[in-house]
């Protein structure tokens, strides 16, 4: 899909797909289309080329968000409502049955924390409480599918554990998530796939299971540094840094499987070994290499 | 359907909870309490000193129930214009629509839903403070307004017209832009109503067409013309002109015109809601 405003191009040619029962990570920097993307796929704006479909039905048809939930990135709604109305509402819209609504409501109040505040207007909520409120609003449908855009922008620690909680309940009922945020950390703990899109393009879509594999970063600190030592491990590892205020060396490796084979043959070899420390290669690394040089092109 | 009723009573219940709802009611008892004792004591003085024949008392009470009516018309249209100026601007800018908009409904339906609740808002209000006054009259003095029943709902189809034009311009138009647009196409049917009143009487072939044409852009100075027309007694009507006495009055055709009118705008409301990006 495309997406232009004028001679500006929001979004240049999105290309993906989210199977079900993922929870699938929207990654990228302010400005690059992640939330025109989000939505032209919930019907919001309608894309300039291109098409898509939610639950197997063409964007274009609202029934295809019958089973979709949304939580906008800044949620406002009508404040005049009382917490547990405006659920209600929703579920209206959602064509819920009345009495299906009636029990749902304290379900979705008890979820996000809410049942004390049940009588009370959405005017006098606090930011996260909105948050919150958003959030159930989202689930009211039981949905097969969630947008979730930036949901813990604004969040205390508390409320960013909950949004946590009730992802991986999500996750575990086999709903699919798709999830816009800016806090990687919390998309490497919730995420099963990421795509990382750029000025309105996906640049790379990876498993978040397979990266944490495939990139291992190890750190070696020796009492001496010498050239047959770097070209030595070169054998593992074909990316090696030196630094030799600090003495160490990093490698980067595929998995761990090599460890004490390169401890033993670094003593061996009569080298003095005092630490040797792997870690796996963060979303916020792997994000800044994707993200980060195209960001300098840019500018 | 039932998405346009959902909304529709979204709306009320919004004008309930934002007090609109109770600010209109209240201060229109205090408007038909306000009319009722100025009636009073008008009423008390005419059946004092004018002893004439029943005919110059019913053109005379005419006179002053009309000029009620004629505030109720110019309420409607106020408060028609004011209450539906910013409803879909104002919620396109806060945001508030997205929700609404992701939902498995159509587009139509949050604009039907809108206008629905509105108009029926509007046209009871508007219809029960007519009612007021008419009323009011006819306890006081025996006296009954011709045809009350049919003007009052002229009256309150004039406001809906004007309505409609403001929500279709709220799709669109920020709130006072859309303000300024909907009180000057008012603005614009009224002048154009006296142009065409004042033309007839003068035989003034050019002005009579200028009156409608203008009623033809906006149509609902000429529901207030039909109103008046009929409201009156055909004796009162060839006493000549005052400020609410019509020498003549649109036709059947301009009524017509006027309801195809009011679906176009609508009509134009949804397909332009339909379009934009939120």
């Amino acid at each position: 899909m495309r997406k232009e405003y004028g001679p500006k191009v929001a979004v240049d040619s999105l290309s993906l797909s989210v199977q079900r029962g993922e929870v699938f990570g929207f990654l990228g920097p302010n400005g690059a289309g992640k939330t025109t993307s989000i939505k032209m796929l919930l019907g919001l704006v309608s894309p300039t080329s291109g098409q898509g479909s939610l639950l197997g039905r063409p964007i274009h048809d609202p029934r295809c968000r019958e089973r979709v939930g949304f939580l906008p990135e800044h949620f406002r709604f009508h404040e005049w409502l009382f917490a547990a109305e405006f659920l209600d509402l929703h579920g209206k819209l959602h064509h819920l049955p009345p009495a299906r609504r009636t029990q749902r409501v304290p379900e979705l109040l008890e979820l996000v924390g809410l049942t004390e505040a049940a009588g009370r207007r959405l005017s006098t909520f606090s930011k996260g409480m909105l948050q919150r409120i958003g959030l159930a609003q989202a689930l009211v449908n039981d949905p097969e599918l969630v947008f979730l855009d930036e949901p813990t922008s604004g969040l205390d620690p508390l409320g960013r554990r909950m949004v946590r909680d009730v992802i991986h309940h999500l996750r575990e009922r086999g709903t699919t998530v798709f999830l816009n945020s800016h806090f990687l950390s919390e998309v490497e703990l919730t995420c099963t796939r990421v795509a990382f899109v750029v000025a309105g393009k996906v640049r790379q879509v990876t498993e978040m299971n397979h990266y944490q594999g495939d990139l291992l970063q190890v750190e070696l600190r020796v009492g001496t540094l010498d050239p047959g030592l770097t070209e030595g491990l070169g054998r593992w590892s074909q990316q090696i840094e030196v630094n030799a205020a600090t003495r160490t060396l990093t490698l980067r490796l595929p998995d761990e499987s090599a460890l004490p084979e390169i401890a033993r043959w670094v003593t061996a070899r009569g080298t003095d070994l005092y630490s040797l420390s792997p870690r796996a290669v963060s979303l916020e690394d792997l994000f800044m290499s994707v993200v980060g040089d195209e960001s300098c092109e840019m500018s | 359907m039932r998405d346009v009723l959902a909304l529709a009573e979204l709306t009320f219940r919004e004008a309930r909870r934002s007090k609109i709802l109770w600010t209109a009611v209240i201060l229109g008892v205090v408007f038909i309490a306000l009319y009722a004792t100025g009636f009073y004591f008008i009423y008390l003085e005419m059946s004092r000193s004018e002893q004439g024949p029943e005919l110059v008392l019913n053109a005379g009470f005419n006179f002053i129930v009309m000029a009620g009516v004629y505030v109720v018309s110019f309420l409607g249209v106020m408060l028609s214009v004011l209450v539906s100026v910013g409803t879909l601007s104002g919620e396109i800018s806060s945001h508030t629509v997205q929700s609404l908009a992701v939902k498995p409904l159509r587009r139509s339906a949050i604009v039907l839903g809108k206008w629905l609740g509105l108009a029926l808002m509007l046209s009871t209000y508007i219809l029960l403070l007519g009612g007021g006054v008419v009323l009011a009259t006819r306890v006081i003095s025996g006296y009954l307004l011709p045809h009350a029943l049919a003007g009052l709902l002229l009256v309150a189809f004039e406001a809906l017209i004007l309505l409609s034009l403001s929500i279709a311009g709220s799709t669109r138009f920020s709130t006072v832009a859309n303000g300024v647009m909907a009180f000057m196409c008012y603005g614009l049917a009224f002048i154009g109503g006296w142009i065409e009143q004042i033309g007839s009487l003068a035989h003034n072939e050019t002005a009579v067409d200028i009156g409608i044409i203008t009623s033809l852009l906006v149509p609902s100075e000429a529901m207030w013309k039909m109103a008046a027309y009929i409201m009156q007694p055909p004796a009162t009507r060839m006493l000549g002109i005052s400020p609410f006495s019509m020498a003549s009055s649109p036709s059947a055709i301009m009524l017509l015109y006027a309801v195809a009118y009011t679906a176009a705008w609508v009509a134009v409301a949804v397909y332009s809601f339909s379009r934009r990006d939120l």
